[in-house]
């Protein structure tokens, strides 16, 4: 009697193998993993390789994409005399390092951010809003985020402030930065909301298009308002330059941007969930409403910050995230997150290698550049919808 | 041990509307849903399986009542624990293109994988599985737009079953597919019902699938309520003929099957068996006759010949267009 008390007493005996987390249909599977056919390699996706490839060409583009805008430029700076300058050693033309470290080398820095940033941007708002050309341009956000910047500057209550002056000044740059953002996330805030109502696609482009028109309305009363080195300082902003930001900017911007960046790359899971439309992600067990919104305020910080410092630049969200797609050939977020930032990187040095004609002093506003690129591939995208997949 | 895996409380379901008013559209509904049952939900269009089917996902809440799931209620699990008892496939149209069978299915991991989405050796076995158990395993590396609709859904069934629920409910899984497609999803269903200890509950308008397949049916009335029950004993004491009797059709309770309810053109006695007899009187049906088989005067008398041919009224016709046409000149 004891005896048999006493083995009752003991601990089970424990199953052979450690069984992994407890799994609902663990013998099926088990059954399976016996089977010869179930050779990893049959499952191994082929575009691994590939994908590796890829991101090794866009590195090394990049990289060529720095070295043509550190040498090709309105003065031809011999390649020795670059590497010279950024090692630290002297050079025949002093000259020539004030080009390469004060112009040069923050235009690259920029466009550097802003291929990534609007790129990001872009692929955020596609998958969220499930509309290929959806983008902080066309939905609008970049106009929001121009309302901000011009209450700042047309409304800053000393005259004095420019936006020359907003470098220096720890104010005007957060200022800046902030209201652009939050402009951009309200205008994104309206989107959403309609988006939740209306399903056609088509329509919330056009409410993007006339909410572009208000706030641009907007900002054309406040410019009438203001006075005369205010207006000339917002017009300068308006048409948008990557020559113009400087390393007192870069200070601001290049952090704000990574910020913006690495939530981006922490949505990674959210934006998967979200390629099978809200009702499978809330179903996988995303809270969809707060993810939109992280999403939402990632876009908002990324696209503001790229209004606020290089102005609003069109079509550049919407080409990039669909070359990489294109690229990738794949809708994994986990592979388009990278592949879009090292797609933008070398899209936008092309762009601002283009603005800068050589050899001579013209320069052309960035958002034409990247309009000409960007533009034909908005216009394949649309015509390459008919069967509506596309993401 | 036999608690249902999902049951319903006095559940009504419909909309809410403005000034806190609501309008139900099924009420007092006490369903239960065994382990490893096949349940199909059957009712005609605008019945309200889909709003039914809302509120059991938890994607729309109860007017009043509640459904529990394992004895928890809905609302009592997070969205994460919810999505490890419960998956769904839905009639949402995918706009996603180049994903691959196998990443659709990785998909279904989203409950158990960390804050990336980076697949475990584990996860990485549950979507094999997932896929082989669908006979998908050929649509691993095909993209989802290369995919046929059937196709589609095996591996939309395949990614909610990675998800390793205790229920999956399915919407409409068979609307837009042919036939053999059909049969060939709702036997997958089926089976994976019966093996994997996996309750699974399906809507359909589809009555010949239901009844050929379903361990039981949710039979949704008209007055808003639904009849539970085996397809059997549902025809047997009527209550589904009554289910559709506000249309013009007519449940032919030997058959299992609906009939056009037309007035009979006319009378005739057929004397056959076998295959061709069965298709014979299908035929003669069709064209709005009342078969009868025991003798009777006054009426055309059909026979079948020894070599499949057959008589009309001494008449010799090769085959049943020919039977029909005489008749139709009589």
């Amino acid at each position: 009697m004891q005896k048999q008390q006493l083995r009752l007493a003991q601990p089970e005996p424990k199953p052979a193998e450690a069984s992994p987390p407890k799994s609902r249909f663990a013998n099926h599977i088990a059954a399976l993993q016996t089977q010869p056919s179930q050779a990893a390699s049959r499952w191994q996706p082929s575009s691994k390789r590939r994908n590796i490839w890829l991101f090794g060409l866009l590195i090394v583009l990049s990289m060529v994409g720095v070295v043509l805008s550190l040498t090709w430029s309105s003065v031809d700076i011999p390649l020795s005399s670059v590497a010279d300058i950024l090692l630290g050693r002297p050079t025949a033309q002093p000259a020539w390092r004030t080009i390469i470290v004060d112009i040069r080398l923050p235009r690259i820095i920029t466009a550097i951010l802003v291929g990534m940033a609007l790129g990001l941007a872009g692929l955020q708002l596609q998958t969220i809003f499930r509309n290929p050309l959806a983008e902080p341009f066309t939905l609008g956000v970049s106009s929001g985020a121009s309302l901000g910047v011009a209450l700042v500057i047309l409304l800053a209550p000393s005259s004095g402030i420019s936006f020359a002056a907003l470098g220096s000044n720890v104010f005007g740059n957060l200022g800046t930065v902030g209201s652009a953002i939050v402009g951009g996330l309200s205008v994104l805030g309206i989107m959403m909301v309609v988006a939740s109502r209306v399903r056609d696609m088509t329509i919330i482009l056009l409410l993007g298009v006339i909410l572009s028109a208000m706030t641009y309305a907007l900002v054309t009363v406040l410019i009438f308002f203001a006075n005369e080195s205010q207006t000339r300082a917002f017009v300068e902003w308006q048409l948008g330059s990557f020559t113009r930001v400087r390393w007192g900017e870069l200070r601001y911007f290049v952090p704000v941007t990574v910020i913006g960046a690495l939530i981006a790359c922490l949505t990674t899971k959210h934006l998967n969930a979200l390629l099978l439309g809200e009702h499978y992600a809330q179903s996988s067990g995303i809270n969809v409403q707060r993810a939109r919104w992280i999403i939402m305020g990632s876009a908002s910080i990324m696209a503001g910050t790229v209004v606020a410092y290089a102005g609003p630049i069109g079509f550049v969200g919407i080409a990039i995230p669909h070359l990489a797609r294109g690229l990738f050939k794949t809708s994994d977020h986990r592979v388009l997150v990278p592949a879009t930032i090292l797609t933008g990187i070398p899209f936008a040095l092309a762009c601002g290698i283009l603005a800068e004609v050589p050899s001579s002093s013209l320069q052309l506003p960035i958002d034409a550049a990247t309009s000409l690129f960007g533009a034909p591939v908005a216009a394949w995208v649309l015509l390459r919808m008919k069967r509506g997949a596309w993401m | 041990m036999n608690q249902p895996v999902l049951a319903t409380d006095n559940l009504s379901v419909g909309y809410h509307q403005r000034r806190g008013q609501s309008r139900s559209v099924l009420q007092n509904l006490n369903l239960s849903l065994a382990k490893g049952e096949f349940v199909c939900l059957l009712g005609a269009n605008g019945a309200g399986k889909s709003t039914l089917i809302r509120t059991l996902t938890h994607m729309q809440a109860p007017i009043s009542g509640s459904v529990t799931i394992n004895q928890q209620p809905l609302h009592h699990l997070s969205k994460a624990q919810l999505a490890k008892q419960l998956s769904v496939v839905l009639t949402d149209r995918l706009q996603v293109s180049n994903l691959t069978g196998y990443e659709l299915v990785s998909l279904g991991r989203m409950p158990y994988t960390n804050l990336f989405g980076s697949l475990n050796q584990h996860d990485h076995q549950v979507v094999r599985w997932a896929l082989h158990a669908t006979n998908s395993d050929d649509l691993a590396q095909r993209l989802l737009n290369e995919m046929s609709d059937g196709e589609r859904q095996r591996i939309m069934i395949a990614r909610a079953l990675a998800q390793e629920p205790a229920v999956m409910i399915l919407d409409e899984p068979t609307a837009f597919l042919d036939l053999p497609r059909r049969v060939e999803i709702t036997s997958l269903l089926r089976k994976l019902a019966h093996e994997t200890g996996l309750s699974v509950v399906m809507s359909t308008h589809d009555l010949d699938l239901a009844i050929g397949s379903a361990d039981r049916l949710w039979l949704v009335f008209d007055d808003g309520s639904i009849e539970c029950g085996t397809p059997e004993d549902l025809i047997l004491d009527g209550r589904l003929a009554q289910t559709f009797r506000k249309s013009q059709l007519q449940f032919d309770q030997q058959r299992g099957g609906f009939r056009a309810q037309t007035q009979p053109i006319g009378q005739v006695r057929l004397s056959a068996n076998g295959l061709h007899g069965q298709w014979m009187q299908h035929a003669l049906e069709r064209a709005g006759y009342h078969v009868l088989n025991a003798k009777q005067a006054d009426c055309p008398h059909i026979q079948q010949l020894e070599n499949d041919c057959w008589q009309v009224e001494h008449q010799p016709c090769a085959n049943i267009d020919q039977v029909l046409a005489y008749l139709g000149n009589i």
